[in-house]
């Protein structure tokens, strides 16, 4: 390889699925080293442009490739099977999915028996690639009962073992808590300092990595390159463009598109840093002006009073007023979604009770509980129940009236007639809450309802539920959310509610934060930081 | 010497023959004193919870007093059987009893049998073994392995489908359309989910550069000991014991096809 000669070269890149494009003509090149975020909205062919990368596709699905990949000067059809997955390693998104032994060694093992290395060096390998990741003490644990954070780094030391030039992170952190990423990223910045590596990595949470990442590469929503270019440029200057196509945005970028679109940021272009951020505000307390919400509580309709369930849960007591909008947060493993399941009625509590609407939970005829209360899985698919996206409103409804006006709000009209599991991902996804609004229940529960999804469509989501009526119970890991939409905030951890009240008071809670594992949203660091560089903040 | 540490394909090799060699006889003596030597071997050298022990025995223990009660209540009647017992219909005579004790003892020498193996030996030790030593293609082996970490998986799944679809008050299925219908309803998604899961867990196996290549190196050795083969010729010597006693005593007998 000459030494300017580009480590991966894409030629007019082409994969198409069932007779239809994901992206085509696609040209591009990688130097050895760099770093790269690889962006787009949700369908854009990020992640089937990463597997192609590593000759994953097209034999994993019936695709069809168009064009050329070279792997340092060598075309990537000339690899033999295998070959290449040893040069380039990929972290995946799900951590439940992505191992097939049952301890942490084992899985480690796995990648070097596939490319032969001798027994005898096995377990220096092993070893050293677990100190690499700080998982040395888990060597003999059974992987399921790693935490999500744990599993991510554990699939991150199964590639390290194989010294691979390249390694591609497909949406590492999202399934982890805020403390659980920051971590993930800190590793990997560490391992960068002392064995440099190509990284290419897919995410919607940016701002813990844009110190680590050179250059972007951004895809619209028909596969082709919107963007391509050093990481200062595309958020500094495309970042209106982006936002347009529904990619999520660092935070800092965000903060300043507002800030500009108001008037009084006054920077050249858009500020990457937080630093930056505050040198262009002209009037620093016009950003911090949050709308007051309305804090007066009506009467409750959920009261549980000590609740212990699957012997986990511990002495939970909260109420839910009628319209309230609740976030609850916690670290992997907390408990959030058991809680969650009990207030629904699907767990059986073992102690203490929960009244809805004045009438014991175990009392509910299911038919009217349902009506009232409502419960949006993580995953929409396990809630439809009919052929086709109009009878899927429709379904229980005396008046089919509204379910045009339905469809119309969450911008399915043009879907009507086709079938739930044929949408896309975000489109499941509004659908399966559509599905839970039609009925005005008192009380909505969500399971993590912007997971996965791109910012267009987790905004939406968000800003129909802040204009329902009823209350909102909702699980997440974001912050973001937490601070801009809940009334109230409970955090759970290890099954004891440890805080609730509201954002605000949350964020003046140093103890809780870091025993939940939680972080600052944005407006709250940026304070922060202005506190620290004494500049005066009116909030 | 503990049986965990027999080589699991020996381990059930040894138990296949065995239950070959039991097939061929229909006594009551072979097989109840096989069932005394394996349990006595179970608890002593396999160190088994007792509680897991009869959980697993359950079924089968079921299944042996059903064919001892319906042997000694419906018996096939034949010239010169001795009735030992006989009210309104029902008749029960001597040879109906032993065929049917024969039966019972025959289910649990079988079931004793492979219950030892099963509480002895780890599911990725058994196929780490046959890959190693029976040359099973790795393919198929780290397939039924990925399989078998999915199946607590899918039964959370069906409980998940569940729970979503009362939400959406759906209503509990009464008759066979209605059911048919909801079997429909669960299965499309239950089987969208477990493909999607497998083909995760398939491109994660292949991006870490599996290709199924028969020769490979492990790095957890299954070895084979001295051991293994004590423990076969223990048990097939036991096996072949019992059956030379139930030939002294006058019992043994070979198996016709009785039910």
């Amino acid at each position: 390889m000459l030494p300017f000669e580009p480590q991966i070269k894409v030629e007019d890149l082409g994969f198409s699925y069932e007779d239809s494009y994901i992206f085509k003509d696609l040209s591009f090149s990688i130097l050895k080293n760099q770093s790269l975020f690889l962006l787009g909205p949700s369908g854009s062919g990020k992640s089937t442009l990463a597997y192609c990368l590593n000759k994953l596709y097209p034999e994993a699905v019936d695709g069809v490739i168009t064009g050329k990949i070279m792997f340092e000067g060598k075309n990537l059809n000339d690899f033999k099977p295998g070959e290449l997955n040893q040069k380039i390693g990929i972290v995946f998104q799900d951590p439940e999915s992505q191992f097939c032994m049952l301890t942490v060694e084992e899985e480690v093992a796995f990648g070097l028996e596939n490319f032969h290395v001798p027994r005898a060096e096995m377990e220096a390998k092993i070893d050293r690639a677990l100190e690499w990741v700080g998982l040395q003490a888990e060597k003999k644990t059974v992987i399921h009962t790693l935490s999500g954070g744990q599993k991510q780094k554990l699939a991150l030391a199964c590639v390290l073992a194989l010294e691979p030039e390249v390694i591609i992170l497909d949406e590492p952190t999202a399934n982890l808590d805020p403390q659980s990423s920051t971590e993930l990223v800190e590793t990997i910045t560490k391992l960068r300092k002392t064995r440099p590596f190509t990284l290419i990595v897919i995410e919607h949470k940016l701002d813990d990595w844009i110190e680590l990442i050179d250059r972007c590469l951004v895809l619209d929503s028909t596969g082709a390159i919107l963007f391509d270019g050093i990481t200062l440029q595309c958020f500094g200057e495309f970042a209106p463009f982006l936002k347009k196509e529904g990619i999520w945005l660092p935070k800092v970028v965000e903060a300043g598109i507002s800030a500009k679109n108001e008037g009084f940021y006054k920077g050249e272009r858009l500020p990457l840093r937080t630093a930056e951020l505050l040198s262009g505000l002209e009037d620093s307390s016009a950003f911090f002006k949050k709308e007051s919400k309305n804090t007066t509580l009506m009467e409750p309709i959920l009261e549980v009073n000590g609740l212990y369930a699957r012997g986990h849960l511990k002495n939970i007591t909260l109420r839910i007023h009628k319209g309230e909008k609740i976030a609850l947060v916690g670290q992997n493993g907390s408990g959030k979604t058991t809680l969650s399941k009990c207030l629904a009625g699907f767990l059986p509590l073992t102690k203490g009770e929960i009244q809805f609407l004045g009438v014991p939970l175990s009392k509910w005829k299911e038919k009217d509980l349902y009506q009232s209360l409502g419960y949006v899985f993580q995953n929409p698919e396990h809630q439809f129940i009919t052929d086709c996206v109009y009878e899927e409103i429709a379904f229980g409804l005396s008046q089919r009236a509204i379910v045009s006006s339905v469809l119309e709000t969450m911008n399915l009209q043009k879907h009507a007639g086709a079938h739930p599991f044929a949408l896309s991902q975000g489109q499941k996804r509004r659908l399966s809450v559509a599905t839970m609004l039609v009925h005005e229940q008192e009380l909505l529960i969500l399971d993590e309802p912007t997971f996965g999804q791109d910012a267009n469509t987790a905004h939406e989501i968000m800003s129909v539920l802040n204009e329902k009526n009823g209350a909102v119970f909702m699980i997440t890991h974001d912050m973001e959310l937490v601070d801009q939409y809940a009334d109230t905030v409970y955090v759970l951890n290890e099954g004891e509610l440890i805080f609730s009240g509201t954002p605000e008071r949350l964020w003046g809670k140093r103890d809780v934060i870091e025993r939940a594992r939680l972080k600052l949203p944005f407006r709250k660091q940026l304070q922060n930081e202005m506190v620290r560089r004494e500049i005066h903040v009116a909030t | 010497m503990s049986l965990h540490e027999v080589n699991p394909s020996i381990k059930a090799f040894t138990i296949v023959i065995s239950i070959l060699i039991l097939s061929a006889f229909f006594d009551p003596i072979t097989p109840i004193l096989i069932i005394l030597w394996t349990v006595t071997l179970t608890f002593v050298f396999g160190r088994v919870s007792l509680k897991k022990w009869l959980l697993l025995l359950a079924p089968f223990l079921f299944i042996a007093v059903i064919y001892v009660w319906s042997t000694l209540l419906f018996p096939r009647l034949q010239e010169g059987d001795h009735v030992i017992w006989q009210w309104g219909f029902l008749t029960m005579t001597a040879e109906g009893f032993r065929r049917g004790v024969s039966l019972g003892l025959r289910v649990l020498s079988f079931a004793t049998l492979s219950i030892m193996f099963t509480l002895t030996t780890k599911p990725t030790d058994f196929l780490l073994s046959l890959m190693q030593q029976c040359k099973l293609p790795p393919k198929l082996a780290y397939g039924i392995m990925a399989g078998y970490r999915f199946l607590p998986l899918i039964k959370e799944e069906f409980q998940i489908l569940q729970n979503a679809h009362r939400v959406r008050g759906v209503a509990r299925a009464r008759t066979i359309s209605e059911k048919m219908q909801q079997l429909k309803r669960y299965v499309i998604p239950l089987l969208a989910g477990a493909i999607r899961k497998a083909e995760r867990t398939a491109l994660a196996m292949e991006s870490k550069g599996f290709t199924g290549e028969k020769n490979r190196i492990f790095y957890r050795e299954i070895k084979l000991s001295y051991i293994d083969w004590l423990f076969f010729i223990l048990m097939i010597s036991a096996v072949v014991l019992s059956v030379c006693i139930s030939w002294k005593f006058g019992y043994l007998q070979f198996y016709n096809g009785e039910l």
